[in-house]
């Protein structure tokens, strides 16, 4: 168990004004079997009203918008979570994890996957625990993937990092998603921070016996006790920290700083 | 019958309808081309106890269909009982995750369905697929009855027909429904589209504000209309005929201009109705459709009143089999296509084509579904001068509010070529006036 204390920062300016603009924010982290939200403050500036609501996936996301023209914007979070180290978490509710089995998005496996996918079922087919599966397709992938900051973009599918061999931890864990799903394996993405400083991270949570187990492949790991869960989805799309519709702005670039501090 | 007169009236009802500009919109390489919706005047008549059997049918049909649509996106009750297996669900393009767990007013996901129905030479109706999203094609058999009792009222004298203008006053009572306090607006994507003419005709036949997508805005979860002298006003309810991807750039499709940003946010707050409802598509996709007759059964208890086509899923092995066995016979369907398109006949390919085909199915079973072809009936239609028989299919319309409710009337679409079964206005066809003899 840990307490984690973390900050997010987010700030985008624009080369030109914004006339306006609509966002929507995923990045309060729910309660689960592996994390409580203890507490948490929000600042936007501009100074604008917002409101806070469940997706879908259940995340808890923050929609609003500015009318006015603007230059800047600006998003922090801060907050304490309690996390607990478990090996699995319970309580995976059948009727919502369909959608996490089929290939989807970025997710969708090419040729390249698909040959690894049948290299790595000879082997596969004598390990018997579903764990234990997870675990290997993680070292596997982990041996063929190089992590390689801006090799990659946003838009970046896992067929076509996967190709490449390079990638950030959003590579990584659409790669290992689609994997997953092709061996029946029910995965999602996951979006959050871990304790440290620079940018959010992105792991996998797997269903293994009726359980939601959590991968780091970026890290060839089993999630910790120093991770906070912000959002999950078939994909990055559905998780993205923020996503914003806006009229105007030019060239926009985009600061994030992000710090996890943990207290025991 | 005593139509001959209209008949005579037809050239005369095409050109006011054409002044009126009930057209078509069609893309064809990419330019968009507007044309005539041919009208034949020669009505398809449904005698009063025939209607009633068809009542019955869609009735329960919609209701089963809705039902659907709230356990999918809810508990999956018909998943996990084994009647519909999961593969179709999620591999549906019309699936949407992003609709879980959202309960629209009063749990109505089809607020509007219209149902293609062809009357086979066997004398029995069959059901050839739903349309749940957003089905067109009320306001055509609405203005040209209205034409057609200008032109030539004395044929009205001497038959006993249910009126079917009363249309607009349904569709208002089903938007009135589900309104959550505030306005009521028909959400055209604009000019450019194939059914511009329902939109702005609808809008003015129910009093409801004909709005583009820059006329709506969302503020604190709350949809706002700019009225004309630029104040905001609260919007109840949006029949809207902009697709579910393009609805809303923030969670749908994010390249979409014409959608309106957090709509869908306001939706999920319960603040504001969409008519119909987002994610509706994994109802009416064609692999679906296989299911429907299991699915009045399974949530209604009660055997379907109407027949589907005899339908082949090459997904269950048994059924591979006998598509392989009978291909010559049965027409093939994509199950991602729409609007007449994916469609191929078996016995209208070459044997390299037939090849090709197979070797496609095998690989993507869950794509295709196979159909007996129905040998329906003919309706006669006035060409050039001469009457000719043409194959024609029937859209009924099924509103749905406290309760089901089936227009007297519908969508009767008929091909102009004498050897095409393909009769959808998008590949040329033309349209005819539906009668339900009031007894």
């Amino acid at each position: 168990m840990a307490f984690l204390n973390y900050e997010y920062k987010m700030k985008i300016k624009y080369s030109k004004p914004v006339d306006k603009c609509y966002f929507t924010i995923k990045s309060i982290p729910a309660n689960d079997f592996r994390q409580r939200n203890i507490s948490y403050k929000i600042s936007i500036d501009p100074l604008v009203p917002y409101s806070e609501g469940v997706d879908s996936f259940g995340n808890l996301q923050i929609i609003g918008s500015e009318p006015k023209s603007h230059l800047e914007f600006e998003f922090i979070i801060k907050g304490l979570v309690e996390t607990y180290q478990v090996s699995v978490q319970g309580g995976v509710n059948t009727s919502k994890i369909g959608m996490y089995k089929y290939p989807y998005g970025k997710c969708i496996p090419g040729e390249k996957i698909s040959e690894f996918v049948d290299e790595l079922s000879v082997t596969l087919d004598e390990i018997n625990d579903e764990k234990e599966k997870c675990i290997f397709i993680m070292n596997r992938l982990y041996e063929r993937m190089q992590y390689e900051k801006g090799s990659t973009e946003i838009e970046t599918t896992a067929e076509k990092a996967f190709s490449n061999g390079k990638g950030v931890c959003q590579d990584y864990a659409h790669i290992y998603i689609s994997l997953l799903r092709a061996f029946s394996i029910p995965a999602r993405y996951v979006c959050g921070l871990i304790v440290g400083e620079g940018q959010s991270h992105a792991w996998v949570e797997a269903v293994c016996d009726g359980s939601f187990a959590a991968f780091d492949p970026t890290h060839n790991r089993e999630i910790t006790d120093e991770y906070i869960k912000l959002g999950v989805g078939r994909d990055a799309t559905d998780c993205a920290i923020n996503r914003g519709v806006m009229w105007g702005g030019g060239v926009q670039t985009q600061e994030i700083e992000c710090v996890v501090n943990k207290y025991y | 019958m005593n139509n001959q007169k209209l008949v005579k009236h037809t050239d005369r009802i095409n050109t006011l309808l054409a002044r009126y500009g009930v057209k078509f919109g069609i893309y064809k390489n990419n330019i968009f081309k507007e044309q005539l919706f041919p009208f034949d005047s020669i009505p398809r008549v449904i005698d009063y106890s025939e209607f009633k059997m068809l009542e019955k049918g869609l009735k329960q049909r919609v209701l089963a269909l809705n039902l659907f649509l709230k356990d999918i996106y809810s508990e999956k009750r018909i998943v996990r009982d084994g009647v519909v297996p999961e593969d179709f669900i999620y591999a549906s393009s019309g699936y949407m995750a992003e609709c879980e767990d959202v309960m629209p007013m009063k749990g109505i996901y089809s607020h509007i369905s219209g149902i293609d129905l062809v009357k086979g030479k066997d004398g029995e109706w069959y059901i050839l697929e739903d349309n749940l999203r957003v089905p067109s094609g009320a306001s055509y058999p609405m203005i040209a009855r209205d034409l057609c009792r200008k032109s030539s009222p004395e044929t009205f004298n001497h038959v006993r027909l249910v009126d079917n203008r009363n249309y607009a006053k349904l569709l208002r009572k089903t938007m009135d429904y589900v309104n959550t306090g505030g306005h009521t607006v028909i959400l055209t994507p604009g000019r450019y589209n194939a059914a511009y003419f329902e939109h702005s005709y609808l809008a003015e036949k129910t009093g409801a504000h004909l709005v583009t997508g820059s006329e709506l805005f969302v503020e604190n979860d709350v949809l706002y209309y700019i009225s004309l002298d630029g104040s905001k006003e609260k919007v109840g309810a949006v029949y809207r005929r902009i697709s579910d991807e393009y609805l809303d750039p923030m969670n749908f499709n994010p390249e979409s201009l014409i959608g309106i940003p957090h709509i869908y946010d306001v939706f999920r707050k319960g603040n504001v109705a969409l008519i119909n409802a987002p994610g509706n598509g994994v109802a009416d996709d064609k692999g679906i459709y296989y299911f429907v007759p299991k699915m009045i059964k399974y949530y209604l208890s009660e055997e379907p009143v109407l027949k589907n086509a005899p339908t082949y899923l090459p997904f269950y092995e048994e059924d591979m089999k006998y598509v392989l066995e009978n291909f010559d016979k049965l027409v093939l369907k994509d199950v991602a296509e729409a609007g007449g398109y994916g469609v191929v006949f078996g016995n209208a390919m070459t044997k390299k084509q037939k090849e090709d085909f197979i070797l496609l199915l095998k690989n993507e079973p869950r794509r295709f579904i196979a159909q007996e072809v129905i040998d329906f009936q003919d309706l006669d239609i006035l060409d050039a001068g001469e009457i000719v028989p043409r194959k024609a299919d029937l859209r009924a319309f099924v509103l749905m509010a406290d309760e089901p409710y089936v227009w007297a009337s519908g969508l009767t679409r008929f091909s102009r070529n004498p050897d095409s079964f393909i009769v959808n206005s998008s590949q040329g066809g033309g349209f005819k006036d539906t009668w339900v003899l009031s007894q």
